[in-house]
């Protein structure tokens, strides 16, 4: 009998083949890693990248937690030693769970309670644990962000390395709102002015209370913020419910926050900052953590005076 | 009830580290009835038992038809029996009213019957079990369901021909005449291993790499009918990226279950043939969903008179299968709609099928034909993708005209990325249109960048649109 026959030839050369692709591009990714991340089609995608860009980067220092809110603001605004896990379409405590999730966390952790409505992804988070993702955290092809059809538009448009550049252009300019971005805003005026179900919002608030004290437990400084809103937002029924339900379920005796002025701020609908506002508002945060913890400023790589 | 899942690949892996042992031999049909009950059971134990019920009797009632009473009264009450489960569950859905509120106002079977879900694979279940009580019927079948004479191995294998787990789900469907015959001591070195590996492998990757990247932009066709956003561009683009998207969906779980059954020694039919190079609506229908066309062709259409009772009821036979066809999908009326709208096509085209513009060979007549079955077919998967009628107006209304300073939801990178995506589909039609054959070297880097795609670029969803049917 023929050890190998026409068949087994056959499949070992795909088994070869298949090797050979994936070191090759497990080489590739290595030797020429994105330095920005890309932008995904899919959200859940762009949280499992965020996160795996995140438990990489293993000098954070500061980490910045919270939804889409979180993920407007540019990375080059941030401060060196700094990460943001912002989930575009999700909830801060999806963020403050996968922070915790790292053996070492961060020294800083600030969480952004502007959106309450949105329950804990624990299946999410739970998919990001360690121990079930063996492969991604041994082999970066396996990553989200090296997927090669997001791999190689970066590498040829170059599209995110584009916006980042734009991106610090914008950082020191002036914010003027932008008569565009009014339909917009009315838009989310309009998405927010509801009844809200107060009970969900204080479940979900208990629910990141719970992942707050995890962190705090284990000796991280922990900073609220609520990011600013456009004053048509104060209005909202939404709003004033978050306001209420979140200085209630963490008092300010007890959790400390930051508060964030709205002074010379744009916003493209209302919530969301654009770049030169996000950029103020980051160093405002920075200035509020300095002030109150005492220790050294934050080391911005953009540098645009005093905001 | 996931077939590409760990689960899916121990159960398999599992059920052939046996089935080929000598020993187990005599066993190999019974290790896949229990393979396919697990398998089953898994998703949804708690129908099990109407599976087992509705396979067991369908073996019961064809072993009655074909030794015993070959009568046409019994026949009527079997084919009506399994049409009535299968409308039972499939249509108490249909929103006339509420069935939830209904049943909850009433006490015992009825009530427990009516908050069941649907069926996984009932569908497919019911046709081939519809299937086999026909054939068992038929004279020209007699030789091929008299072979066994022992009436429990006769059922045994109806039962298995039923259950059997790489097709339970979403088919194909395989008639009871074709299957059947198929029952016999397999040897493992009759596999066609490398003909299987590529099988499987190509379906994974339709499935995975291509169909479940592409849904993440055909997501925005709810946005589309549910909010209007988006403009004309985005409307139509999406249609076609929907065509090619349900096309490797189905495509790759066919290939899968095609290569699984490989595996076991069962030839299941093939369910798509390059279906959009079809140049005629009715061309289309012999390559896409085959399985199901020849079921309806053959159970439906001929029963009905098929071609030979005049033109007009010729297009009449045509617009009610496909309309049946269309309901079969699922209990909304859009999905009617979309069989209709196939069936007009069909009576429409008829006529014209001897004319200068399906005859002519000139290329370029060749091509408008195929551009304008394309785009047919593409534009009625608007009913097929939305269940709600509403949403179809919706996205018609957008379709047909958006508001001039809508923004577009897709921009040139994401049309480049969908344009990847869909270039396999469009190299897989090439490849068959012509024929081409590729050296074993070649064949080898192809499949072996398929498996390598499939192991880093798998798509977020990994639902199978034709298991809701």
């Amino acid at each position: 009998m023929h050890l190998f026959t026409s068949n087994s030839r056959f499949l070992l050369g795909i088994a070869f083949s298949w090797f050979g692709l994936f070191v090759l591009y497990n080489v590739l990714v290595t030797v020429f890693p994105l330095e920005q991340l890309p932008r995904f089609p899919n959200a859940k995608d762009s949280w499992k990248a965020n996160f795996e860009r995140y438990s990489g980067a293993e000098h954070t220092r500061i980490l910045f937690t919270g939804s889409s809110l979180t993920n407007a603001v540019p990375k080059s605004y941030l401060p060196s030693e700094s990460f943001a896990l912002g989930l575009s379409g999700g909830d801060t405590a999806t963020a403050v769970a996968l922070a915790g999730l790292r053996s070492s966390p961060p020294n800083i952790v600030i969480v952004e309670v502007n959106i309450l409505d949105r329950e804990i992804d624990k299946k999410f988070v739970e998919s990001m644990n360690d121990r079930n993702r063996h492969l991604t955290v041994r082999f970066p092809a396996f990553r989200t962000y090296n997927q090669p059809i997001v791999y190689f538009k970066e590498i040829f448009t170059e599209e995110a390395r584009n916006i980042a550049r734009d991106h610090i252009s914008f950082a020191c300019g002036t914010p003027h709102d932008r008569p565009e971005w009014a339909k917009a805003r009315s838009k989310t005026v309009e998405g927010l002015t509801r009844v809200w179900e107060k009970s969900t919002m204080v479940h979900n608030a208990k629910v990141l209370k719970q992942h707050v004290d995890a962190l705090i437990e284990r000796g991280v400084d922990v900073y609220l913020v609520r990011f600013p809103v456009h004053p048509d937002i104060h209005k909202v029924s939404y709003y004033k419910q978050v306001v209420d339900v979140s200085e209630n379920i963490f008092p300010s005796s007890k959790y400390n926050w930051i508060i964030v002025n709205n002074n010379e701020l744009a916003w493209y609908d209302g919530i969301h900052l654009e770049p030169s506002s996000a950029y103020r508002v980051i160093s405002r945060i920075g200035n509020e953590i300095v002030k109150n913890s005492g220790t050294p400023p934050w080391d911005f790589s953009i540098s645009c005076g005093s905001h | 009830v996931h077939f590409i899942s760990l689960n899916y690949l121990v159960l398999v892996g599992l059920l052939l580290s046996f089935y080929y042992l000598p020993v187990f031999r005599r066993a190999q049909v019974y290790m896949l009835i229990v393979g396919s009950l697990v398998f089953y059971g898994t998703g949804q134990l708690h129908l099990l038992p109407l599976l087992t019920v509705a396979a067991l009797s369908a073996g019961m009632l064809a072993w009655a038809l074909k030794s015993h009473i070959r009568h046409s009264i019994l026949l009527a009450i079997g084919v009506a029996s399994y049409l009535s489960i299968l409308a039972f569950f499939k249509y108490k859905f249909i929103p006339i009213f509420d069935v939830e509120n209904y049943a909850n106002s009433l006490d015992g079977p009825l009530r427990f019957m009516l908050l069941l879900p649907l069926p996984i694979g009932i569908s497919f279940y019911t046709f081939q079990s519809i299937s086999l009580i026909v054939d068992s019927h038929k004279k020209k079948y007699a030789n091929i369901l008299n072979s066994e004479p022992n009436r429990f191995v006769f059922i045994k294998n109806c039962f298995f021909y039923i259950v059997f787990f790489p097709q339970l789900v979403a088919g194909p469907i395989v008639k009871a005449h074709d299957f059947l015959p198929q029952i016999k001591p397999k040897y493992f070195s009759d596999v066609n291993l490398r003909l299987a590996s590529q099988t499987i492998i190509s379906g994974l990757f339709f499935k995975s790499v291509i169909a479940d990247n592409l849904n993440v932009y055909t997501l925005n066709m709810e946005q589309i009918a549910s909010k209007g956003n988006g403009n004309t561009l985005d409307a139509a683009v999406l249609l076609f990226v929907y065509s090619a998207q349900i096309y490797s969906d189905f495509f790759g779980y066919t290939l899968l279950a095609i290569g699984v059954a490989a595996l076991f020694g069962y030839r299941l039919p093939e369910n798509f043939n390059i279906p959009y190079i079809a140049q005629s609506i009715s061309e289309f229908w012999r390559r896409w969903h085959i399985s199901l066309s020849s079921f309806l062709r053959e159970y439906l259409y001929y029963p009905l008179g098929g071609n030979r009772l005049g033109e007009i009821r010729t297009y009449l036979n045509l617009i009610v299968v496909m309309a049946l066809g269309g309901l079969w999908h699922g209990a909304a009326m859009s999905y009617m709609f979309w069989g209709l709208f196939h069936g007009i096509g069909l009576a429409l085209e008829r006529p014209f099928l001897k004319s200068f513009f399906f005859r002519s060979q000139y290329p370029l007549m060749i091509l408008l034909r195929t551009l304008t079955v394309f785009s047919f077919v593409s534009f009625a998967w608007i009913f097929f993708r939305f269940p709600e009628f509403d949403d179809v107006l919706s996205y018609l209304g957008v379709l047909i005209s958006s508001a001039p300073d809508e923004r577009g939801l897709l921009n040139s990178v994401d049309l480049f990325i969908i344009g990847a995506l869909c270039f396999p589909v469009f190299v897989q039609h090439f490849f068959v249109k012509f024929e081409m054959e590729l050296n074993t070297t070649f064949q080898i880097m192809i499949y072996g960048t398929m498996l390598f795609l499939f192991t880093v670029q798998r798509g977020p969803t990994d639902a199978f649109i034709y298991f809701q049917f």
